[in-house]
């Protein structure tokens, strides 16, 4: 099965296509629409074009369609196409609009089955992708599985029944994990993106020596807060400005903050595994890159609930891309016949499981 | 005009007092640093509009709307919050660019902007609200209110 995803749910647009034949994955192109900007603007991207999706569209559909064809018979794209599959939610309604419409004017254009696809299903489809070199990532029977899907926009749990049957168990009240790492790195002058600079900056430093608020680890409640932690570490930087100028007490800081964040995570996320009596917790999202939260989360598995499988996407398909919103219409398509394109709306707040 | 609030109670009573002074079609801006209770802010005051949504951090996103259930907001032609966040702009054109004017100017929408500091132009509206958080001692704040 041929498929064509396209993802803009938000900053970046991407495009790819996937070719499954059996459980194998043959064919695997995608497009991020960031990196192409890279290049024509030598290095330094202007926000504001950044955000442009509707102009970066046709030129990613063009890129995706010479990659898969050739140069010549790019054109042709579509008669090597089974479905069309477009994020329709959650996130910026003017991007999701964009996307959601180039896929079905291609649905229209080609006479394709059209599915809209739900972007954080999709990071939870990021499992699924091989890595370099490979043409599979089989994986049966892990379901019941558990998704923490946590990035810049979203921290959810996700319980999985199967493909399709999800049931949302705790999301954050107020900031996501990977904004919780921006603010913080703002707040102790690291830069963007928090996530990696704060790594980098607490990469030798004692991440027990502060011990910051872990809100709500302890209540029974599957839901996550992580904005009082902003107001901890201001706070701490404030009254402690004299030892930060040592920057070894910045490493220090920042291997603190970074813990605190991911004790949240992984307590929660194996508390909420071992109660549902899981096989299989999945770990999806921008933050899914965290070195630390990988490793911690798969050793506090390992030793609280041996049973219980890890999964864990490929690096680079834990930010936004197109080509796990392909996966996930990929399993969709076993499921369900196509959504009706002259009737799929965006929406912004489409929330899975619930 | 400033208010003092010593514990998030005060915080939530002050939202529904504010909220009750709204109109349909009112540009709302914080002003605040990290932490400063923006976020928390629009929380009580999306709560008082009879939003059932959980409302949270807009950083990313950029801007999310909800629909607004409460009786009294009807009254006061209030039938949608949008909230908005320009953290994360570097230029203010950016947020005209997706198509916030459209947003804005709908009469029957109320517009929270966090970081307004980043938009000028909120300032041109008809009714402009802002409200400044600043930091007093521990988890107590002072918001300093304005109108134009």
């Amino acid at each position: 099965m041929r498929i064509i995803g396209i993802e803009s749910s938000c900053d970046d647009s991407a495009v790819a296509y996937l070719d499954i034949e059996g459980d194998q994955v043959v064919r695997l192109e995608h497009v991020v629409a960031s990196q192409i900007i890279h290049h024509q603007f030598g290095g330094v991207v202007p926000e504001v074009a950044a955000r442009e999706h509707s102009a970066k569209m046709p030129r990613l559909l063009d890129e995706l369609a010479q990659r898969v064809m050739g140069e010549e018979n790019g054109p042709q794209l579509g008669k090597l196409t089974d479905l069309i599959c477009a994020t329709a939610g959650p996130g910026l309604a003017t991007s999701l609009r964009v996307g959601l419409d180039t896929g079905r004017a291609l649905a229209a254009a080609w006479s394709k089955p059209f599915y809209a696809i739900n972007h954080i299903e999709g990071h939870v489809y990021s499992n699924w992708l091989p890595g370099l070199g490979q043409t599979t990532k089989i994986m049966n029977e892990i379901f019941p599985a558990l998704a923490l899907v946590v990035s810049g926009g979203h921290t959810e749990l996700l319980l999985m029944r199967d493909h399709g049957d999800y049931e949302l168990l705790g999301a954050t009240l107020d900031d996501a994990a990977g904004e919780a790492f921006d603010k913080t790195a703002k707040l102790m002058g690291l830069g963007y993106p928090g996530g990696p600079k704060i790594s980098q900056a607490g990469a030798s430093g004692n991440s027990r020596a502060i011990d910051f608020p872990r809100p709500m680890i302890n209540s029974n409640n599957h839901n996550f807060s992580f904005s009082g932690l902003k107001t901890a570490v201001r706070y701490f930087i404030e009254q402690n400005k004299e030892q930060l100028a040592g920057s070894d007490f910045t490493s220090d800081l920042a291997a603190s903050v970074e813990q605190a964040i991911v004790d949240v995570l992984v307590t929660k996320t194996v508390r909420v595994a071992i109660e549902s009596g899981v096989q299989t917790v999945l770990l999806a999202g921008g933050v899914a890159a965290n070195r630390k939260l990988r490793e911690s989360l798969r050793e506090a598995l390992a030793v609280e609930a041996p049973d219980v499988a890890f999964v864990e996407p490929e690096l680079i398909y834990c930010t936004d891309n197109a080509a796990m919103v392909a996966m996930a219409g990929y399993w969709q398509a076993q499921r369900r016949a196509g959504d009706d394109w002259r009737k799929v709306e965006i929406d912004p707040n489409w929330e899975l499981g619930r | 005009m400033k208010i003092a609030i010593n514990n998030l109670d005060d915080l939530r009573k002050f939202a529904v007092d504010f909220a009750l002074r709204l109109r349909g079609g009112d540009v709302v801006g914080l002003i605040g640093d990290l932490g400063a209770g923006k976020t928390t802010f629009v929380q009580f005051l999306a709560a008082a509009l009879g939003v059932q949504e959980e409302v949270k951090s807009p950083t990313f996103v950029l801007v999310r709307e909800y629909i607004a259930t409460e009786p009294t907001a009807f009254e006061r032609n209030i039938r949608k919050l949008v909230h908005a966040d320009a953290y994360r702009l570097e230029d203010e054109d950016e947020l005209w660019a997706i198509g916030f004017a459209d947003l804005v100017d709908d009469a029957e929408t109320v517009t929270v902007v966090e970081w307004a500091d980043r938009l000028p132009a909120l300032k041109d509206r008809s009714t402009y609200h802002e409200l400044r958080f600043e930091f007093d001692i521990g988890e107590k704040r002072i918001i300093d209110s304005s109108e134009r």
